[in-house]
């Protein structure tokens, strides 16, 4: 009897120990689970810069455009506040450029290709700047891979147009990539010939977003002559909480259904 | 409509090109592009300082643009105004038939001269595509 009360006493110590030990585990169990849930939910949704493009153009003359941009992508809102070589804002809306005069009435609006969602302010919020969003999700793309190779530049990767119709319109792209991150682009014609280069340097790491400091591009003419832009970002800022009224930048309704083209 | 705006993507990646000849691929970056902009540069330096914008920098006769022309326009590539890759719309038609007619509806803001000009070249490819299927058609008969 009594060793049958003492094998009793023992099981009850041993599972009272285990339920203490189960309950240990599961609490750290949650934390690590919430701590790495918290983590994976971090998505970036504004970007704030000073941005400088500068233009030399292969008939001989300059560009030079400063002021800030502002993209939230919620909003999905592309909004340059301009102060050279005018004081004015432009703001990008679907497929739509508006440009107001620095007393925000709107002086034209125009159809432009400049879309929000594929801009770099898009895809390093979202971190697809790595491989410039040609690598879609599950929705069939209009490009694919056809070669990765590994040289003593970086990883480059040869993106091929996807279907045998689309290669009569668009050439292939080569990507070099340098550890994680996108360092030049190469674009080519239908016919294979290069059309444009670009260059992404000087990456800053800004709460966890990756970007780029200096984009410079180069496109070629007919003749071969090169038209150049370098643009740089300075000052950048990501998930700014204020400031709310440029990232939504209303534009005025009246106006811009009257110089709708 | 996904598809669509994967073809979007592309386009925006590529709407600033032009076609080139004997341009080498090299993913070295040209540092001598610094050089190219060393005037920009001090004018860049001065807007910041003085917060002035072109006019008022031509109308102080700043020496900063002495021998350097600059356009009153900001970059082109915010302006991007015009159909992608430079293509006309009737080639647009043309090349991508019915899926070119709706990119060009939907790229020029449902500009109706633009989306006629595509249309025709969906309708010449059509065209084109019938003769072509009779002249075969009539041919293989006459042999046979």
């Amino acid at each position: 009897m009594l060793k049958l009360n003492s094998l009793g006493f023992f099981f009850r110590y041993v599972k009272k120990k285990n339920v203490l030990r189960i309950k240990k585990f599961a609490t750290i169990l949650l934390l690590v689970t919430v701590v790495a849930s918290g983590l994976k939910a971090q998505k970036f949704y504004r970007f704030k810069a000073e941005v400088s493009i500068k233009d030399k153009l292969a008939n001989g003359t300059y560009r030079l455009t400063m002021g800030k941009v502002y993209y939230d992508k919620i909003y999905k809102k592309v909004v340059y506040q301009l102060k050279f070589p005018k004081k004015e804002t432009m703001v990008v809306q679907d497929t739509t450029m508006y440009t107001l005069d620095a007393n925000d009435k709107l002086l034209n609006s125009s159809r432009t290709v400049l879309i929000p969602e594929f801009t770099v302010f898009h895809l390093a919020l979202t971190n697809q700047l790595s491989n410039y969003g040609l690598k879609g999700g599950q929705e069939q793309s209009i490009y694919k891979i056809g070669k990765v190779e590994k040289t003593d530049k970086g990883v480059l990767t040869t993106w091929v147009p996807a279907e045998e119709r689309l290669k009569k319109l668009f050439g292939d792209i080569k990507m070099l990539k340098k550890g994680k991150r996108l360092d030049a682009m190469i674009f080519y014609d239908a016919k294979g010939k290069i059309v444009s280069r670009q260059f992404f340097k000087k990456y800053v790491n800004v709460k966890g977003v990756e970007f780029p400091q200096e984009v410079t591009m180069m496109s070629y003419d007919f003749e071969g002559k090169r038209n150049l832009q370098l643009t740089t970002y300075k000052n950048i800022e990501i998930d700014q909480n204020d400031e709310d009224n440029m990232y939504r930048y209303r534009i005025p309704i009246t106006q811009s259904a009257g110089l709708r083209k | 409509m996904k598809k669509l705006t994967t073809i979007l993507s592309v386009i925006c990646l590529s709407f600033t090109f032009s076609f080139a000849e004997d341009v080498k691929e090299v993913y070295d970056y040209d540092t001598t592009i610094e050089e190219d902009f060393a005037q920009l540069n001090e004018i860049e330096a001065y807007v910041n300082a003085n917060d002035v914008t072109l006019d008022k920098l031509k109308a102080e006769n700043s020496s900063l643009l002495d021998g350097i022309e600059i356009s009153n326009e900001s970059s082109a590539s915010l302006l991007a105004d015009e159909l992608p890759l430079g293509i006309p719309a009737f080639w647009w038609g043309c090349v991508l038939t019915v899926l070119g007619v709706v990119l060009v509806y939907v790229l020029t803001d449902q500009d109706k001269d633009q989306t006629k000009k595509a249309l025709y070249g969906c309708l010449v490819t059509g065209v084109v595509y019938i003769v072509l299927a009779l002249v075969v058609g009539g041919s293989s008969r006459f042999f046979f």
